[in-house]
């Protein structure tokens, strides 16, 4: 090859490099996660009658009940424009005292309703901290729109703000004829406290 | 160095002959009705009218009992796809004097915040709103002047947008600022 030529080779081979390194420089920039992605949460998936784990807590959802009306222990009755579902759940810490900070169903289009506070749900206080080997019973009550009630998940959580946190998710079954029904029904369904289960847990899988 | 200086210059002459230093003429803010509903995110908001009221203990507590509060009746139904908890955010108040002059009290650029907000159904604090489900909510403020107030008072709407951060680069309801507003006729009931 004449010095020419060396010479146009070493051009052309200095372009293809710069070329190759402002494309590759543009793919991994185009690789990196977003902001929303880098603080995801992270998911775990169970269903109704299994216990489900995170890193903090045990969990089981034992029943999901609909309901038109309900009341808190003092008789009070809430109403709704939508329906109120009851989601009887089991809990316990694993190896620390921790809390509930973050409960929601959503639904298949994606939207989500927080746990009502309309009536007292102390298990979602800070002041209630769930102890390991000391399953808790309790009711959460969400208040939804009928049309979304058929298509709901629970989400729990540690934290308040679930991201980068462990998120459990578990669908829930509500037929849409429970939801009718209970809209008929004028009897309000009364919301039980927490309380320790104790020898009632007859699931072993919350065990460590 | 110097050629790059006469491109600057001559970039800042380009921008201010075609007007992009001039301010961006604002929008005329939107003025509804009583009744009329302000459709936007995250929140539709109908204002159904504003009264006068005396103590509502315990829905509701005074900084001192002889002040009086100012309530603001709204319906209001979240169209964002998540629960609320930032209702003291919807609506802002102009225009009545003896507003903002208690402890803790927020005013900006004339704009008063409610000092709280009950839901009609529980005639209780309100915190939290959820999609789809439209509720009555009386939004308060607690009034210093001994002053007759006026006629009417004027509500804004607030609206925002779901944009990424600049700063952060999350995706957050930022933005918010008045989207309409109402001229509402004040009615005395204490």
């Amino acid at each position: 090859m004449t010095g020419f030529g060396r010479r146009v080779a070493s051009g052309v081979g200095t372009l293809a490099l710069l070329a190759a390194v402002v494309v590759s420089t543009g793919v991994i920039g185009e690789q990196r996660l977003s902001t929303d992605e880098r603080y995801r949460e992270f998911t775990v998936t169970g269903e109704t009658g299994t216990w489900v784990s995170t890193d903090t807590f045990h969990v089981e959802v034992r029943s999901t009940q609909a309901a038109g009306v309900v009341a808190d222990q003092s008789g009070w009755q809430y109403q709704t424009s939508g329906v109120w579902l009851l989601v009887e759940v089991r809990l316990v810490a694993r190896t620390e005292p921790t809390t509930i900070g973050y409960a929601a169903v959503r639904d298949d289009r994606g939207r989500t309703w927080r746990a009502t506070d309309r009536l007292e749900q102390p298990l979602l206080h800070w002041s209630y901290p769930l102890q390991p080997g000391l399953p808790v019973a309790a009711t959460l009550v969400f208040e939804v729109p009928t049309d979304a009630a058929s298509s709901l998940t629970l989400r729990l959580s540690e934290r308040a703000d679930p991201r980068m946190r462990l998120v459990v998710q578990i669908p829930l079954r509500v037929p849409a004829t429970q939801v009718t029904a209970a809209l008929a029904d004028p009897e309000p369904t009364v919301v039980e406290p927490p309380r320790l289960v104790g020898e009632d847990v007859d699931h072993p899988g919350w065990r460590p | 160095m110097l050629s790059l200086l006469l491109a600057v210059l001559l970039l800042l002459g380009l921008i201010v002959v075609t007007g992009g230093l001039r301010p961006v003429p604002q929008t005329p803010l939107a003025t509804l009705a009583v009744d009329q509903i302000s459709r936007g995110e995250p929140w539709n908001v109908t204002v159904t009218g504003a009264r006068l009221a005396s103590d509502l203990t315990p829905a509701a507590y005074l900084h001192d009992r002889a002040h009086h509060w100012v309530a603001v009746i709204a319906e209001v139904e979240i169209t964002a796809p998540e629960s609320r908890a930032d209702l003291l955010e919807v609506v802002r108040l102009r225009g009545i004097d003896g507003l903002g002059e208690h402890p803790g009290a927020m005013v900006e650029e004339g704009l008063v915040r409610p000092d709280a907000v009950l839901r009609v159904r529980d005639a209780a604090s309100a915190r939290l709103l959820h999609p789809g489900l439209p509720e009555q909510l009386v939004f308060l403020w607690e009034r210093a002047s001994d002053a007759p107030p006026p006629p009417e008072v004027t509500v804004l709407i607030i609206g925002m947008t779901w944009r990424e951060s600049s700063l952060t680069g999350a995706w957050e309801w930022l933005d918010a600022a008045p989207r309409a507003q109402v001229m509402v006729p004040l009615v005395d009931q204490r």
